[in-house]
């Protein structure tokens, strides 16, 4: 049974990020291999730092059972890319990193067209475990990155994904909706520019079932 | 009796340890003596040619890492080529983005810790990341600007230098403020 969380960050609780192997460049096959995190697993523009709360005292691994989908349609949404797991953080460390604390987030009741949603477990965009770090109004982007990935880099705090293959273990509603939260992350990518819907639709299906197959 | 330091014609300025040779002299040979002896002198000490104060006083700037070339092919095969159905998947880099980093690193690549491994975001920029014995430097390059990023006991360092309009020997001068906090190793001397 996953813990619960309530809407107030504890002290011990273990803030992650999501990795992807991103550290790459289709020019540069040849260079000898780099073993640190990318630094564009720390980048937000938004003004938002997006975590998941991953345990109270630790890692819970029911709550990386719980992850697991909503990481995967996070994959799924970002080409070339493998999710790899968290860099963690306890929250004092991160208000030391980059001088702001995480906050629990609001449970999202509405899609993106602001229509009212039920709650769903097996609906990805809807996370529980979901957080946010606000960035300092002024604080460029860059620097906020570097600071976190430092601070992971200090504590040693990274936790590889438990790879699991997901073939034939994804009925086909949780198929539908990875695929949507996928289609999703692709629009947003694009400011929710209209007239891609089908387009992005169609790609999201094909990284998911690429996934699905492992 | 104070050791034979020497500077060349206040051309060449030699750090060892924390004193600074400074002594004027008056020909290359003057200047070569004095040097063999100040370094026979202090052989436990280590030597640091600090790149920037060449540059300043001499405006040699025609040395480049030798990792350069190998570094400029590598970015050079990652353009993205538009409206190629045959490129495959992978993170590409646009030509302007290109040209900036090629610019920069013909302007500092002597100044840069070490060899970078590159990558791109899924943005669109080039990331170098340096390794050095004594930390790592991040350099976040896009189409006009070059963000440096380090840790220096503790702190961070964080410059952002122009890429367009700017000088090379600028551009030399704002991340030597940079790399000169890294005491890195450089050209195989090392830093106290």
């Amino acid at each position: 049974m996953a813990w619960k969380p309530d809407n107030k960050i504890g002290g011990g609780e273990h803030i992650g990020r999501r990795l992807f192997n991103e550290s790459k460049l289709s020019g540069a096959p040849d260079q000898n291999p780099w073993k640190g995190l990318a630094i564009g697993n720390f980048i937000e523009k938004r003004g938002t730092f997006s975590v998941d709360r991953l345990g109270r005292t630790g890692i819970e691994k029911p709550v990386v059972e719980y992850l697991k989908l909503r990481c995967l349609a996070h994959e799924a949404s970002r080409k070339d890319s493998r999710f790899d797991g968290w860099a963690y953080l306890k929250p004092s460390k991160i208000v030391e990193a980059v001088s702001s604390p995480p906050v629990a987030s609001e449970i999202r009741t509405q899609d993106n067209a602001g229509v009212d949603e039920d709650w769903d477990d097996a609906n990805p965009k809807q996370n529980l475990y979901h957080a946010h770090v606000v960035i300092p109004e002024g604080t460029d982007p860059l620097l906020f990155a570097f600071r976190f990935r430092e601070k992971v880099g200090t504590e040693k705090g990274v936790y590889p994904a438990p790879w699991i293959k997901l073939q034939g273990a994804v009925d086909s509603e949780q198929r539908r909706k990875m695929i949507e939260t996928a289609a999703y992350y692709l629009a947003e990518k694009r400011g929710f520019e209209p007239g891609h819907e089908t387009e992005d639709w169609a790609a999201a299906e094909k990284e998911i079932d690429a996934t699905l197959k492992g | 009796m104070p050791y034979p330091t020497a500077d060349h014609s206040a051309s060449v300025s030699f750090v060892l340890g924390t004193s600074t040779a400074s002594a004027p002299t008056s020909d290359d040979a003057t200047y070569r003596k004095a040097l063999d002896e100040y370094l026979k002198a202090s052989s436990t000490r280590r030597l640091v040619i600090d790149a920037s104060a060449l540059d300043r006083n001499t405006n040699i700037t025609n040395t480049v890492a030798p990792w350069l070339g190998a570094v400029q092919r590598r970015l050079n095969a990652s353009i993205r080529i538009d409206g190629s159905a045959e490129m495959p998947e992978g993170p590409w880099l646009s030509k302007e983005v290109v040209g900036s980093a090629n610019v920069f690193f013909d302007a500092t690549s002597n100044l840069l810790p070490s060899e970078p491994y590159l990558y791109g975001l899924p943005t669109g920029e080039l990331v170098a990341e340096f390794d050095s014995n004594a930390g790592r430097m991040t350099l976040i390059v896009s189409k006009d600007t070059a963000t440096a990023l380090a840790t220096v006991e503790g702190d961070v360092v964080h410059k952002s230098i122009k890429l367009v309009a700017n000088t090379p020997a600028a551009m030399r001068s704002e991340l030597s403020a940079v790399v000169s906090r890294l005491r890195i190793k450089q050209d195989g001397v090392e830093a106290g």
